[in-house]
């Protein structure tokens, strides 16, 4: 019936034919769908829709806004022998290092004292003392120099030196 | 029956020739692009930070998969650092001092990931240009420029790849001047990484960790912010070489930060200072009451007086 119809809208049906596709179009949900997209189609294709507005817009801000993704899928058809080996060396891993974890902790619990060792001369030190707070706002910033440790005086005033 | 592609292709097509018609648009574009980018992609890279007269060489390795971010940044010159971020997570080592300082990154963010999401955020303070093609690290990169629309801000000059949108260069801008610089010298985007490869170095067996400090609310506020400033996070915090707990309130326009500490004030009150500068960073001190108020950030001078004036502590409910 399709056929029948793209021929109705090309003017193509017999005048007999014309009221058997009009009422199959009338009645059946399937047809009417497929006479209304047929019309969509060559109303976009003639460009005769009203646009809707900001749609290119939307489209391409979209397709913009989204990066290239060039991770690589780990590939599904991969030789699973590898994987395998892999997986094992990894709980392995897991395993002996929880077993450590439990041996380290077994004794006494250590106190969390710190002994400051003092910080190497290349690193740049605050100079006076404005520069704790440019060192602690510092740590918020992508500068790398955020890795200077400014809140350690935590440990200092714990060693019992405040 | 005609393919519904085809209308779909048409409208593509028809989108892609009005693209040039908004530029604003296509800034926003970039910028959301930037920052989806920093997160979603594999990158392995080694920057250059440059700020005042110092100069800083780090390598960056980011990995995005079905668990989420990781990503570890090592120091390439001076005291050996390593960061190790886990989504939101980050551990910071420091092996002279076998410690390891754990943060939240609720408001720190590393570069290339300097410009976060939404990108209409940036559009209170900067007037943003997609201006022209430039190269990075042997890659094309499209120029974006953001212009403060205040003098409460530097201006900003970034540089995106053009094949992925990973930000590959970032400039703060004093006029003509850059105050602080960040440029990939070399990096690889897109390449398979494996977890384990961006674990630490360090085996750290009894070194000591360093809780982040705690969120808080201490009262404490600021009037009258310079426009797009919005409050990240609020913290209650020891530092060096400070007699007592400190309040830091952080404040952020998108990309420019500027801290604001708080701290009971011990002795005689000192004659407030002029602001003073380094590189990109602005420093300024006041009293109020019996309060020592100190902002730093990355702005103007003006920026931080401002900011100072306007601090004041609001009753509790």
């Amino acid at each position: 019936m399709t056929q029948e119809i793209s021929a109705l809208m090309d003017g193509e049906v017999n005048q007999a034919e014309v009221d058997g596709v009009i009422k199959a179009c009338h009645q059946n949900e399937q047809h009417k769908e497929a006479w209304r997209c047929y019309h969509l189609i060559g109303e976009a294709l003639r460009a005769e829709r009203g646009h809707i507005p900001g749609l290119e817009k939307r489209i391409l801000f979209q397709l913009h806004s989204e990066p290239t993704v060039l991770a690589p899928r780990r590939r599904a058809w991969a030789p699973t022998f590898p994987r395998i080996a892999l997986a094992a060396a990894a709980s392995l891993a897991t395993i002996s290092a929880v077993a450590w974890l439990a041996f380290q902790q077994a004794p006494a619990p250590q106190p969390q004292v710190v002994t400051i060792a003092p910080l190497p001369s290349s690193q740049p030190i605050a100079a006076n003392r404005d520069d704790d707070f440019v060192l602690a706002h510092r740590e918020f910033t992508a500068a790398p120099d955020a890795l200077i440790p400014a809140s350690f005086g935590v440990d200092r005033s714990a060693d019992g030196t405040r | 029956m005609i393919d519904s592609r085809w209308v779909i292709c048409l409208t593509l097509c028809y989108a892609s020739i009005c693209s040039a018609a908004d530029p604003a648009l296509d800034a926003m574009a970039w910028l959301t692009r930037m920052a989806a980018a920093a997160r979603q992609l594999n990158y392995d890279g080694t920057f250059v930070y440059r700020h005042g007269d110092q100069s800083e060489t780090s390598r960056i390795r980011h990995l995005a998969d079905e668990i989420g971010e990781i990503e570890k940044i090592e120091s390439m010159e001076g005291p050996v650092r390593e960061i190790i971020r886990n989504n939101d997570e980050v551990w910071c080592y420091i092996p002279e001092l076998k410690a390891i300082k754990i943060d939240r990154a609720q408001a720190k963010r590393f570069f290339p990931a300097l410009i976060s999401d939404p990108a209409q955020h940036f559009t209170e303070g900067y007037v943003i240009q997609v201006k022209s093609k430039d190269r990075v690290a042997g890659r094309d990169c499209q120029q974006i420029h953001l212009e403060p629309k205040d003098k409460f801000r530097y201006g900003y000059r970034l540089c995106a790849d053009i094949e992925t949108g990973l930000l590959l260069r970032a400039n703060t801008v004093r006029g003509r001047d850059v105050v602080e610089h960040f440029s990939f010298s070399d990096v690889h985007i897109g390449r398979l990484m494996v977890r384990d490869s961006l674990k630490s170095n360090f085996s750290n067996e009894n070194w000591v960790r360093h809780n982040p400090p705690v969120p808080d609310l201490s009262g404490w506020t600021v009037k009258n912010l310079p426009p797009g400033f919005k409050k990240q996070v609020e913290l209650r915090r020891t530092l060096a070489n400070r007699p007592g707990p400190v309040t830091q309130l952080l404040y952020s326009d998108g990309l420019a930060s500027v801290s604001v500490f708080i701290e009971p004030r011990k002795g005689e009150p000192k004659a407030t200072s002029r602001p003073s500068q380094q590189g990109a960073v602005s420093f300024y001190s006041r009293q109020i009451i019996d309060h020592n108020v100190i902002v730093v950030g990355e702005v103007p001078a003006i920026a931080v007086m401002e900011i100072a004036n306007g601090v004041v502590k609001e009753s509790r409910p």
